[in-house]
């Protein structure tokens, strides 16, 4: 579903990531963590497009992003993106945030848009907020609604950069509840996250980046119970 | 008392200038807006040459007085045209033109003070690039970009003094009628700068309110 082969990437003099080759399948759902600075958001934009990598290809379903020309927007129209700090239209209600994007893509009605938006507001019990504005919602709401704004679009792929770094505590729950419904409903995902007990327990493989190379990837389990890399090792018992 | 007196008794002729002063700030701001949103526009564009074309545009109207402007306008359009123009018409061009320079200038750090995941959550959901310019970035530029546009217009209303010098009956040009009608030097100046100054009050404080209920929507 993604394929990516000898990916670099510069920012300026600055190699940020080095020669990455990773191939995530349908349904798979990937954990991405190491730590800061380790190149983990930038490779996780650059499966969206949102940063050019340098040299290198990324693919989803066959096609190559970077040969894509126009149609970028038809293929980040099947990826979902969710990121740290929500991101999500603070000039428009929180159903307007969802309906926007179905709408003016063509891909539905604005009537099929908000029954869609509403079928979502309620597996997220947050229908109520329906007609709030994104100021007056706690942080791990605004997060929900971000998810819920992606997944309207009735993406393929999934990409979470960090979804519950900027909550509060006591809100992380909440998010990763959701998450772990959506992997458990068959979405292909890739998870950047500092919370390893969600990657062991939801994630079907975990991948250590370090310094822009991906240092050791292995199933959940056995990266966490039997890591091999010496800098795996190190980096687990900091954060475990 | 006798400046007062003064004021009353030339009255028509400051309300002509308050109008035209008005009149000449109010259409240049307009005029240079629609300019100043095209060159915004070129300026932010990924194509080289037209982004070259706006800038250069935008550092030599910020770079030259208006009040060159408005005479190379003027006597220019005679020499170089054979156009004998009204002044008024000289005037509005001119003002119009070094206004967009400016305008440009604030639409664009109006849409770059939108925060930058608000392109990235909305390119990420498959929006062109049109599309999240037009339904998510203007709509919060906006905010930061009409208070600016009144300040723009305050100031308009002070700069277009210089539009006396072609002979545009404005109100700086009134002033000077009233001058040498009256034999006096001090007082029409007095008046005259009272009269800028209760306009551009007035509308600062306008700007304010605005400002404030703009903020109040976040
Ligand atoms: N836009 C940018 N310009 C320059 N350097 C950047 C930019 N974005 C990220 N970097 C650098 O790239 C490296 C990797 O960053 P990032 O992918 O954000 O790491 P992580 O998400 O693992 O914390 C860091 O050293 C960071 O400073
Ligand atoms: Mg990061």
């Amino acid at each position: 579903m993604i394929k990516i082969v000898n990916l670099d990437k510069y920012y300026g003099e600055k190699q940020v990531l080095k020669n990455i080759n990773l191939e995530i399948k349908e349904g798979e759902v990937v954990a991405l963590i190491g730590p800061s600075g380790s190149g983990k958001s930038t490779l996780i934009r650059c499966i969206d497009y949102l940063e050019e990598p340098t040299s290198g290809e990324i693919y989803i379903n066959g096609k190559n992003i970077a040969d894509s020309g126009k149609d970028i927007d038809k293929i980040r129209q099947n990826i979902g993106m969710v990121f740290q700090h929500f991101n999500l239209f603070p000039h428009k209600t929180v159903l307007e945030n969802i309906t926007l994007a179905p709408v003016l893509t063509g891909r539905m009605s604005k009537e099929e848009a908000e029954d869609k938006a509403i079928e979502l507001l309620k597996t997220m019990d947050l229908l109520d907020k329906k007609d709030s504005y994104p100021a007056s919602l706690s942080g791990g709401q605004k997060q929900r609604i971000a998810i819920a704004r992606s997944l309207a679009m009735e993406p393929k792929i999934m990409l979470f950069d960090e979804a519950t770094s900027a909550l509060d505590p006591e809100m992380v729950g909440e998010v990763l509840k959701v998450m772990k419904d959506l992997a458990e409903s068959g979405m292909t995902m890739v998870v950047v996250t500092h919370e390893m007990a969600f990657a062991k327990e939801v994630a079907d493989r975990v991948i250590f980046m370090a310094e822009g190379e991906i240092v050791e990837e292995n199933t959940a389990v056995d990266l966490f119970e039997n890591p091999q890399n010496p800098r795996t090792i190190e980096f687990l018992s900091k954060v475990l | 008392m006798e400046i007062l007196d003064l004021f009353v008794e030339y009255k028509q002729y400051y309300l002509i200038g308050i109008k035209t002063t008005i009149m000449l700030s109010f259409f240049s701001l307009i005029i240079g807006t629609t300019l100043g949103g095209i060159l915004c526009l070129l300026r932010l564009s990924k194509f080289r040459l037209l982004k070259a074309v706006a800038t250069v545009y935008i550092e030599v109207f910020r770079g030259t007085p208006m009040m060159v402007q408005i005479a190379l306008v003027y006597f220019g359009s005679y020499v170089l045209l054979g156009v004998d123009m009204n002044s008024f018409l000289a005037a509005l061009i001119a003002v119009s033109l070094n206004s967009a320079a400016y305008v440009a200038e604030i639409i664009r750090s109006g849409i770059q003070s939108v925060d930058k995941g608000q392109w990235e959550a909305s390119r990420s959901l498959g929006l062109s690039n049109g599309q999240t310019m037009r339904h998510i970035i203007l709509p919060q530029a906006v905010k930061n970009i009409l208070p600016a546009l009144g300040n723009e217009f305050v100031t308009l209303i002070k700069e277009t003094a210089v539009a006396s010098t072609i002979g545009v009956l404005d109100l700086m040009h009134a002033s000077k009628i009233v001058q040498s009608s009256s034999y006096k030097a001090f007082d029409p100046l007095v008046i005259v700068a009272a009269i800028y100054f209760s306009l551009t009050f007035t509308l600062s404080k306008l700007v304010g309110v605005l400002e404030r209920r703009l903020s109040y929507s976040d």
